[in-house]
């Protein structure tokens, strides 16, 4: 890892002095053309692709437009925006509240088991062998890991019914009954998302010096409280970048939510990200849909920065 | 020297690369189309050969105008004709579901229909139909089929529970569907006795409605302003849904479309066209199944909802008029049986056509008595409501039914906040 | 140190994890090859009767496997190109040579990588429909069919540049001594030549590492490319066409046929990931450690 030390830009690599001045700064001259010309497709494509939608969504979420004929969009100022978050809106209930408990219960879910996982894999033998298994469903598609999953979850027919019904227990309608139908969505994504947190959490362990638990064997801790007190407390670091990277991860995914349920039954899945691209793509309501993307993208960032500072204040309280 | 030309060669293929693939894939050359395309979701037989033995009957006999189809599954045809839209490949014949023309004409997808084709459609086709393709009082299209809604019941299943006729109120309805259920061991449902089906917007709404009909309730208010579902009516027809639910003799989970075909389901509401995709799945079992009218809360009475599909032209298309013509030749000029192309083929799928002239002409083509109920409720049977926000409103709607069915709301609270939902969103629109 | 006795429970834990990870894959193989009504009989029987590959035809006939794979492939590979070209070069110049405004630069790469894709997902499906100049659009990007929405170009547009890609590429770069690039520019080699000859052969295992994580994002991306093969069907890709074979099928015989096609879009991904495990797994290391 030691790579990646010249992360900051302010370690710029000292040019060597030996050169005579004059070819110095013709040298100068010339890498700063060859700079530009090397960032120039990186650039073009940034500028198209990035700030030019950035701002074509602004504006989008600013107007109504029903689609396809550019000279017909409407400027409406916020209304949008008032529309979707006014009282009685579907978008705050239920389905900004379902990207929440979504996004929450599958990072819940993927932390607890994958710190557990993860500790565990680092006592075995064949580590990589254990952790290919965990990594599967991460090269996998959403369109297959969605639809596995479906079938698993069919009530006449699928495995899952199929054990239930082997020990007795009558079908549950999983993906039908809206009591049931958003924790299930919930588990297919910590199940497909479990790989990559043990893999960076592993990396994690593996950094914490040997020396913290030997001293701990001295003072006689349990492999509990070694884990509890040592191993959590200096994980933090990467347990933060995990559930970061995850959370941001759950709150826009909605590929999987079109594959499994399409947001049913009664918009029990219907997530922000699957309710702006159906408002866009389905009824045509263009600027509605752009507000929602725009509001969506707000909440991931306010719920990042919070993360942040929760995890900061907390550091500095133990240390 | 080598690695510089490397390099360049590199570079060669990168530039190489994006404008080979930049390159037009197909259908467009010189920038016009040189075919006429049918946006349509008749993706499966026998829909889509019957569909296109027509087309290949004008290709025949057109060789400057070939007309070609591309079909996507209905789930798939609202999504598919707004992207398309906005994505510029836009079909030059819309074939779509009655309830988006509101949508699909605020959206300026349709183009003005010619005064000769509005007129025959005013004066040659049954009212519902007419009702169908109608938006703000303007004629959005030809209209290819009218559905209307019955009782399908498999007479084996009633038969064994000891009925030899179809429900005639509600009370009986329940009393048969819970006599034709039956159970395994751990309480899974073998035979349900009457088919309830969640997921599926049409399949949520329509019965339902039909329902509120056939106890005098109306969907709609006279002018068409404001909803009038919220009403005794209403909570009736979804109570009684609730009540075969709880009473285990329905359950949302199953797929009907599934489970009557294949005799686990005893009774279910569906549209006339299922008649003909039964008759496919079916086979010899055909024989089993039967149809009524829709019954409602006292012997006698009886309604249901209609809707329809209607081919538009495209207001994109540069090839309007020849759009035209060609819809003109399948819908409105007769064939060899004194019937139009377009209303055989929907007759020979079981589907009431539009145009009264075909029904008649077409009228002693075929003997199944499971027809009549459908022909019958062409009379009394209310359109759906094809505003801007049509499949918004029906979505939402279907989000309260699915949520009174599974126990999440009440039915007056449900219907209430479908009402308000739906009222301010035809204010709006 | 003393010897640590059989990590008994950490071997269950992890081994009942890994069969939760592996068993749902094997009812995907298993269920593509059970027959007609197998499939949905109860009691639930995890083996299929015998192992018949019709399901496999009838995928192959329902689709046009060999377009599937061509387009899948296609959109990849200029993908995995174009970031590994673009990252590296601006990886580079980010890294080893001084202009004015790299900081500044560096820190937009950086900026780049916060915000979500779906935000881009309305606008550049616009901006590709309205490409000036393409698809019989005018110059101002109007008028014409669909600018470079029916194009292949569509499939890969939005992934030709990973933000993601030119800041590994930099970290990578940075640890090439300046000496050898300085002893370079001596010889009178230009920065072209530099990148090509020292940068790219230095930086191998990285580039493989990027690559191989766009491959597996971009082979599996499903929302862009289903909007783009909704307008126009001759650019699906294999996950959209495996979706696709739900809505085609009789649903009473679909189940095993849509697992057999699973089992083949998902095959390649895998197996490519199977042989160059190593360099996935130290790049998602890395982007863990950034």
């Amino acid at each position: 890892m030691t790579t990646l030390n010249g992360s900051s830009p302010a370690t710029a690599p000292t040019a060597s002095k030996r050169s005579r001045r004059g070819s110095l700064a013709k040298s100068r001259r010339r890498q700063a053309w060859a700079a530009w010309f090397f960032l120039s497709p990186t650039l073009l494509f940034f500028g198209i692709f990035l700030v030019l939608p950035l701002l074509f969504a602004i504006g989008l979420s600013l107007s109504v437009w029903g689609g396809f004929d550019l000279t017909r969009i409407e400027f409406t100022g916020l209304d949008n925006f008032g529309a979707i978050l006014s009282e009685g809106s579907s978008f705050v209930a239920p389905i900004l509240t379902n990207t929440l408990l979504f996004a929450f219960g599958a990072v819940a879910l993927a932390l607890v088991a994958s710190v557990a996982i993860a500790h565990a894999i680092t006592r075995l033998r064949f580590e990589g062998f254990w952790r290919t298994l965990y990594f599967l469903p991460i090269v996998t598609t959403v369109v297959a890991v969605g639809n596995i999953w479906k079938y698993l979850y069919e009530p006449g027919g699928g495995l899952i019914n199929g054990l239930l019904n082997a020990v007795g227990i009558s079908s549950v309608q999983f993906l039908s009954d809206p009591d049931t139908a958003l924790p299930s969505v919930v588990v297919v994504q910590a199940w497909a998302s479990i790989g990559s947190a043990i893999l960076i959490l592993t990396a994690g362990l593996k950094a914490i010096p040997h020396t913290y638990y030997e001293a701990g064997e001295l003072d006689g801790t349990t492999a509990w409280s070694a884990f509890w007190h040592i191993t959590l407390p200096l994980l933090r670091p990467t347990l933060l970048f995990v559930m970061i990277t995850q959370f941001i991860g759950a709150l826009q995914s909605f590929a999987l939510i079109i594959v499994m349920t399409s947001g049913g039954p009664a918009n029990a899945t219907n997530v922000a990200g699957f309710e702006m691209y159906q408002q866009a793509f389905r009824f045509g309501s263009w600027g509605v849909a752009s507000a929602m993307a725009l509001v969506l993208f707000a909440v991931i960032f306010v719920i990042t920065l919070l993360q942040l500072w929760f995890f900061r204040r907390k550091g500095e309280e133990t240390s | 020297m080598k690695t510089r030309a490397t390099a360049r060669v590199v570079a060669t293929a990168a530039v190489l690369l994006l404008g080979a693939s930049a390159c037009t894939t197909s259908n467009y050359e010189g920038g016009a189309r040189d075919t006429l395309t049918i946006l349509t979701h008749y993706a499966n037989d026998p829909l889509k050969s019957g569909l296109q033995e027509m087309v290949d009957e004008w290709n025949a006999a057109n060789p400057d105008l070939q007309v070609e189809t591309q079909a996507v599954s209905f789930d798939e045809l609202l999504q598919t004709i707004t992207v398309r839209q906005t994505g510029g490949e836009a079909p030059d014949i819309v074939h779509a579901y009655s309830l988006w023309g509101g949508q699909l004409a605020e959206a300026n997808v349709l183009a003005e229909v010619p005064e000769d084709v509005a007129q025959d459609v005013r004066d040659n086709y049954s009212p519902a139909a007419v009702g169908s393709v109608t938006v703000d009082d303007r004629i959005v299209g030809y209209p290819t089929e009218v559905q209307t809604y019955g009782l399908y019941y498999n007479k084996r299943l009633l038969a064994e529970a000891g009925y030899d006729a179809p429900p005639s109120s509600w009370e009986e309805l329940e009393e048969i569907a819970a006599a034709t259920t039956k159970r395994d061991d751990s309480g899974n449902i073998e035979v349900a006795g009457f088919g309830l089906t969640s997921g599926w917007d049409s399949a949520v709404v329509h019965p339902w409605v039909s329902l509120l009909q056939s106890a005098g309730g109306r969907y709609m208010n006279e002018d068409g302003t404001a909803t009038a579902f919220d009403s005794p009516e209403g909570r009736a027809a979804l109570e009684l849904e609730k009540r075969m639910i709880d009473d285990g003799v329905a359950d949302p989970a199953i797929d009907v479309l599934k489970s009557f075909p294949s005799g686990t389901t005893a009774m279910t509401i569906n549209a006339g066209w299922w008649i003909g995709s039964l008759k496919t799945t079916m086979g010899d079992d055909y024989e089993d199944i039967g149809v009524a009218e829709i019954p409602g809360p006292e012997v006698g009475d009886t309604g249901s909802m209609a809707y329809g599909y209607f081919a538009g032209v495209n207001s994109r298309s540069e090839r309007q008029d020849d759009a035209w013509e060609f819809l003109k030749w399948l819908n409105g000029e007769k064939g060899d049986n004194g019937a139009t192309r377009m209303g055989s083929f929907q007759f020979s799928l079981g589907t009431i056509p539009g145009r009264m002239a075909d029904s008649e002409a077409l009228a002693g083509t075929i003997d199944d008595p499971n027809f009549d109920p459908f022909v019958a409720a062409l009379e009394y049977a209310a359109p759906e409501p094809n505003g801007r926000n049509g499949q918004e409103m029906k979505s939402s709607l279907q989000g309260s039914i699915e949520a009174v069915w599974t126990g999440q709301q009440t039915v007056e609270e449900a219907l209430a906040a479908a009402a308000a939902a739906a009222d301010a969103a035809l204010s709006e629109g | 140190m003393k010897p640590r006795r059989f990590p008994w429970f950490s071997y269950l834990l992890v081994a009942v994890g890994a069969l939760i990870m592996v068993v749902p894959f094997l009812d995907m193989v298993f269920t593509s090859f059970k027959g007609p009504g197998e499939f949905g009989r109860l009691p639930y029987r995890f083996l299929p009767e015998d192992f018949d590959f019709a399901n496999y035809g009838a995928a192959f006939s329902q689709l046009d496997m060999p377009r599937l794979f061509a387009n899948s492939i296609l959109m990849t590979g200029v993908a995995v190109f174009s970031t590994l070209l673009t990252a590296s070069l601006a990886g580079y110049a980010l890294a080893k040579l001084r202009f004015r405004g790299r900081a500044v630069l560096f820190r937009f790469v950086l900026a780049t990588m916060m915000f979500p894709p779906f935000l881009f997902l309305i606008p550049n499906f616009l901006i590709l429909a309205n490409w000036p100049g393409a698809g019989g659009n005018d110059l101002f990007g109007a008028g014409g069919y669909g600018g470079l929405l029916t194009t292949y170009a569509a499939l890969f547009m939005p992934f030709l540049v990973s933000g993601f890609g030119v800041f590994l590429m930099r970290q990578f770069v940075v640890a090439i001594p300046d000496e050898i690039l300085e002893a370079a520019r001596i010889d009178g080699a230009g920065e072209l030549r530099i990148w090509w000859s020292i940068v790219v052969p230095q930086t191998k295992a990285a580039l493989i590492t990027l690559g191989l994580l766009t491959f597996v994002n971009v082979w599996n991306e499903y929302i862009w490319t289903l909007l783009v093969s909704t307008v126009n069907p001759d650019l699906m890709t294999l996950p959209v066409g495996i979706q696709l074979l739900q809505s085609y099928l009789d649903p009473n015989l679909t189940q095993p046929i849509v697992m057999a096609g699973l089992v083949i879009s998902t095959l390649p991904v895998l197996l490519v990931f199977l042989l160059l495990q190593k360099y996935y797994i130290r790049g998602m290391m890395l982007s863990g450690l950034k």
